[in-house]
Order: structure tokens, then sequence, then C-alpha cells
């Protein structure tokens, strides 16, 4: 590739743009959510405020430094492949599956200790809406994981090469969305009150 | 000799600059850990309330802003992709700040 064909402006994001219209489909949906949150919230503050008390916010900042990680840890897959590396691609893969892992462990443990106290969607209105908003991002992150994990494999077995790498770029982009959700619905269910 | 690629474009390769330090990503992310840090801070010391909430939140879209721009590489785009991160930033971002204001 030339610093000319560098330097050209691009017009479509990387990756697949099949997985960009997926992205901004999933965003949307998760924004209905959050809004629906946050309206829900304002007929009952006190109620939301309350059992908001209730969350582990530590396990909450773990997550979301283990999100923020792996995404970085994507980043410089993206990086490696361009630079035909694609073992060190496939290493930055493995640790982003590693800070994915985490996360699955720590909201995993989070849900343990709330059904073990009798939390369920029909508790209240604020843990119907806690508990369906972090769940559906939980099967996002699974989601991320099993592609991340397709693309480790296949750039381990040389599958990629800077010159055709769309698949890792487009497994990045659905990784950094996940993220990208994490980063309002951190603030938004665990701190905001 | 002169640098042959811009910074736009060291920033999507996430190459380093000749200047010695931490890779553009790199800077991205140690700017992410600090604003969640300040995020949980402020959850743990502060008592709430409006201003606390319009805070944390004007502190999660712009992470956001950051991981569509650097992340996500849409950055060194041109038309309409290049803003379509912030764009849906901005529509749950108010609608989130709206109701927070009707509940205060």
């Amino acid at each position: 590739m030339t610093v000319a064909a560098l330097e050209a402006p691009r017009r479509y994001p990387p990756g697949d743009l099949a997985i960009w219209i997926f992205i901004l489909a999933e965003l949307a949906v998760f924004a209905i959510f959050f809004a629906a949150y946050a309206f829900a919230r304002v007929g009952n503050v006190e109620l939301f405020d309350t059992y908001q008390q209730t969350l582990d916010r530590r396990a909450a900042l773990v997550n979301t430094l283990a999100l923020i990680t792996s995404s970085w840890f994507v980043v410089r897959a993206v990086a490696a492949i361009r630079g035909d590396d694609a073992r060190a691609c496939a290493r930055w893969l493995l640790a982003a599956l590693a800070m994915g892992c985490l996360f699955l462990v720590v909201k995993g443990a989070e849900y343990a200790h709330h059904l073990g106290a009798g939390v369920t969607l029909s508790t209240n209105e604020f843990y119907m809406f806690y508990l369906s908003l972090t769940f559906f991002h939980f099967m996002h992150v699974m989601l991320g994981m099993v592609i991340l994990a397709a693309v480790a494999l296949k750039a381990h077995r040389g599958g990629y090469s800077a010159a055709e790498h769309t698949g890792v770029e487009s497994g990045a982009s659905y990784w950094h969305m996940v993220d990208l959700v994490w980063l309002i619905l951190f603030p938004l269910v665990y701190v905001m009150r | 000799m002169a640098d042959p690629l811009s910074p736009g474009v060291r920033d999507a390769l996430s190459l380093p600059e000749r200047s010695r330090g931490p890779l553009p990503c790199t800077r991205v992310w140690l700017v992410l850990v600090g604003l969640t840090l300040a995020t949980f801070l402020i959850g743990e010391v502060g008592q709430g309330g409006l201003a606390a909430s319009l805070l944390v939140l004007g502190l999660a879209l712009a992470k956001g802003w950051l991981v569509g721009d650097r992340f996500m590489g849409l950055a060194g785009l041109r038309g309409p992709w290049r803003w379509v991160i912030g764009l849906w930033l901005v529509v749950p971002g108010t609608l989130i700040a709206t109701a927070f204001v009707l509940a205060a």
C-alpha cells in the first residue's frame, strides 16, 4: 500500500459494511432501552435511587476497565494484522478474550448475588430494568467473544494478511460497539441518581 | 527527513510517532481509564443530584466519542459515516439528560 493510498480519505468505516448496519441496529435498540430506563425513573425517582444503592459499583468499575482494556487490545490486534503480523494479531485477540471472560465472571457473580437475595424481574421496576438491560448487554458480550474467538483462530491459522483483513476489522468494530454500550450503561444504571 | 504519514494515518495504523512515547491508542486508553475512575469517584463520594448526574453523563459521552473516533476508526473518514457514532451518542444522551432534568 502506498503512502498516497493511505492518505486518501476513506468514505466507509473499517470492516464489512453489513456489520455496521447490524451495529447501528443494535445501537438503536440500546438507545431505546436507555431512554426507557431514564423516563421510567422520572415517575419513581425514590425507588430507582434506593435500589441503585444495592448494586455493586466496584464490580461495575472492574467490568468497565475490563471492556475498555479489551477494546484497546483489539485496536492492537487490528494494527498487528495491518502490519502483516498474524500471530501478534491472534495474541492480542486472546488478551481481549481474557478481558471478556473477566467481565462475564464479575457480572455472573453480581447476578448470583442478586438472585440469591431473591431478586427477580418482577421484584420492582428498577430491578426489571437493571436485569433486562444488563443481561441483554451480557448476551452481546458473549456473542462478541464468539466472534473474536473465531477471528483469532483464523488469524492464528494464517487466514488474514495486511492485504486482506476485513474479518478482523468487522469483529473489532462489533466488539467496540459492545464496549461503547457499556460506557453509557455503567453511569446510567450504577452512578446517576 | 519529513514524516511521510500524517498524524491521522498514524492514528489509524496505531503507529508510534517520531517522538518517543506511548502509541496513540494507548494514550486514548489511558484517558478512558482516567474518565472511568472519575465517574466511579463521583458515584462514591457524591450525594447525587442533577449537576453530578449531568457531569457523569458528559464524561460517558466523551468516552463514547473517543471509542467511536479513535478505536472504531471513524476519525479518518469523510462523509456521513464520520458522524454516525457521535449522532448516536447525542440522541440517547439528550433523552437521558431531559429525563433527569424532569426528575430533578
